[in-house]
């Protein structure tokens, strides 16, 4: 530890005899932590202002700091609390954690909350402190891996080997990102990752880039992770066609797959149970088919009269959704919008249901998804906040049922859509309810829309249009 | 406008308008519970000097809009005018902690702990220990065990 440029302050010569009398009986056993940080310093015991009801306390409190000699006041254990929680650097918490077995308490859990492991070394050092912390030599001595939360690990420095030392030590680990870098042979892999399920079963938060999991994986991941929210996986190859339905009992609100290849005809059965997932809030899917992002859209309805009968036509949102309801038949009137997943779901006279809180949409490959099909989903997802969609071929027709039923509509990012018009989207622009909220709108390689037709908006050699909101604003006072 | 008494630890006796003194919950809440009243209120853990300062925060945030997002008030920074406010010696400002503690303001007691974590920045153990006014209490074993323990991140 290298001291840091010290500031003298004359006030604190007199400190040292007075702590000698404030800290000499100091009992060990009042120290102590525990999941949730039990604090029990000699301060606590002494000091306890609980805010407004706790004001006895708090007077005594106040008599202590004012009868002491010293008249300098000590700040109590709930304070200090406060204060660690905006010291952000890892070296000033490591340097609190040195301070005092208060201090110690206090900053274990943020030290080691989020730790970042950025090369071999601190990466080796990390896994001998995490083991050798967990055995108990020392009275105080905690297993420190509790604290940790959010770990974000790349091939560049872990292996199997490191990721199986470090995960019995992590039960509370909430969020893990496992990023992938090129040219490493020895990386993370279905051998190591299939405990990560049991290990960690408070995962809210999983995203994983290029390998490859088992069919017992991601059982076992449906199985213990029951506050699975996010979870993304990333050209994430041979997925079991049945992911989703081995995930059906976590809440899942973010989903983002990435497809190693778009025309296999297994990402069909995968996307299929997507309805299962009634609290989606978020859904990404790249490297799509045409084909694939059509069965995600009911088929107009004079297109499949036979499939018709059974997917009402979308026109408002059910105001109350059942749970666990997706098996059944849309023959009440509140289940109004059915998405045929396939057309094999779709002739089995099987309705879906949407996603009511869908806030984010991005999908690749739209060819096929034309008025007839996007606007019934519109009109269906009025939380609707970001929309990225590509090749899409809906025309101006559907910006107005966006400018009415999208109120919340803060990016939207279309290109390769070749009915839009300029017209059309300065009129959803000007007029749309969403505008106080639209932040960026970009619009790539549209033929009908010409950067000409929106001053103010910033565009590049792609034929990006990009429209920010001081260029709407602006828009707007033009019209 | 009404205006509130304010009673200090030291019998001084402050006069404020009612909406300056109800940033403070405590006294918000004593308003309401006795309702219109002549008498002063007593602050038996606050001095006359500190209360001036608190009284000075709220009569300049006395407009400000309460903010119950709890992350909107950790993340935001402190502003010049805190800043400026907060530039007294240790004592006092540990003091304006205290009271805002005590008062129940909570954004006055954010800037304090803010204004605290900032001195803490790039200090040694030891300059930390003096600002706090507290002793080492390890032994030199636990104080070896966590050197070793946290050792990966000392140079972070």
């Amino acid at each position: 530890m290298t001291p840091k440029s010290s500031v003298s302050n004359k006030k604190n010569r007199r400190v040292k005899d007075i702590n000698k009398n404030i800290n000499t009986h100091e009992d060990k056993s009042n120290w102590e932590t525990d999941n949730t940080i039990v604090l029990r310093s000699r301060r606590i015991k002494r000091n306890i202002p609980g805010g407004v009801s706790a004001t006895t306390a708090a007077a005594a409190v106040t008599r202590h700091f004012y009868n002491t000699t010293s008249h300098r006041p000590q700040l109590p254990t709930e304070i200090i609390v406060q204060v660690l929680q905006y010291v952000t650097q890892i070296h000033d918490l490591y340097t609190c954690s040195l301070v005092n077995k208060q201090f110690f308490a206090i900053s274990s859990p943020l030290l080691w909350k989020s730790p970042k492991l950025n090369n071999k070394g601190i990466l080796r050092h990390f896994i001998a402190c995490l083991t050798m912390a967990d055995q108990p030599q020392l009275q105080e001595s905690l297993s420190i891996g509790r604290y940790i939360r959010t770990l974000d690990l790349d091939d560049w420095f872990w292996t199997d080997t490191e990721f199986l030392q470090l995960l019995p030590h992590v039960p509370y680990l909430e969020e893990l990102k496992i990023i992938y870098k090129r040219c490493r042979k020895r990386t993370i892999t279905n051998a190591s990752l299939q405990y990560l399920p049991r290990l960690c079963p408070r995962l809210t938060s999983l995203s994983i880039t290029r390998r490859t999991l088992s069919h017992h994986t991601i059982f076992q991941l449906g199985h213990h992770c029951r506050q699975l929210k996010h979870l993304a996986l990333y050209l994430c190859g041979d997925l079991p066609p049945d992911t989703l339905i081995l995930l059906k009992d976590c809440p899942l609100e973010s989903l983002l797959i990435s497809f190693v290849n778009r025309n296999d005809p297994l990402n069909h059965r995968i996307v299929a149970d997507l309805p299962i997932f009634d609290r989606l809030t978020h859904l990404v899917l790249w490297n799509t088919s045409v084909d694939l992002v059509n069965s995600l859209f009911p088929p107009p309805p004079s297109s499949s009269p036979s499939a018709s009968s059974s997917l009402l036509p979308a026109q408002a949102l059910p105001t109350t959704t059942t749970p666990n309801n997706s098996t059944s038949t849309s023959t009440s009137t509140s289940t109004s919008i059915s998405i045929s997943i396939s057309d094999s779901i779709a002739k089995s006279n099987r309705a879906v249901r949407s996603w009511p809180h869908l806030a984010k949409l991005l999908l690749r490959s739209c060819q096929h998804l034309t008025d007839a099909t996007f606007i019934p989903f519109i009109q269906a997802h009025p939380c609707l906040q970001e929309i990225d969609l590509h090749d899409a071929e809906f025309t101006d027709a559907s910006l107005e049922v966006m400018a009415e039923a999208l109120p919340q509509l803060a990016r939207l990012n279309l290109a390769y859509n070749r009915q839009i018009s300029g017209l059309g989207m300065r009129r959803f622009l000007v007029h749309g309810k969403c505008r106080p909220h639209l932040t960026l709108v970009t619009l790539q390689s549209c033929p009908h829309v010409s950067p000409k037709e929106f001053p103010g908006a910033a565009s590049n050699r792609d034929y990006e249009i990009i429209l920010d909101q001081p260029a709407i604003d602006a828009l707007a006072h033009l019209d | 406008m009404s205006n509130v008494r304010l009673l200090s630890s030291d019998n001084e006796e402050f006069v404020v308008q009612k909406e300056v003194a109800e940033r403070s919950v405590l006294i918000k809440n004593m308003l309401e519970d006795v309702g219109e009243t002549d008498s002063a209120i007593p602050l038996p853990n606050v001095t006359a000097k500190v209360l001036k300062k608190v009284i000075e925060w709220c009569d300049h945030h006395s407009s400000d809009p309460v903010t119950t997002d709890e992350t909107e008030r950790r993340t935001t920074d402190i502003d010049e005018w805190d800043q400026k406010f907060m530039e007294v010696d240790q004592e006092t400002l540990f003091d304006i902690i205290l009271a805002a503690n005590y008062l129940d303001i909570k954004p006055l007691l954010d800037v304090g702990c803010k204004t605290v974590a900032n001195m803490i920045k790039g200090k040694t153990a030891e300059e930390i220990r003096k600002i706090f006014n507290i002793v080492n209490d390890f032994t030199p074993e636990e104080e070896a065990q966590i050197r070793k323990e946290n050792e990966w991140a000392e140079d972070r």
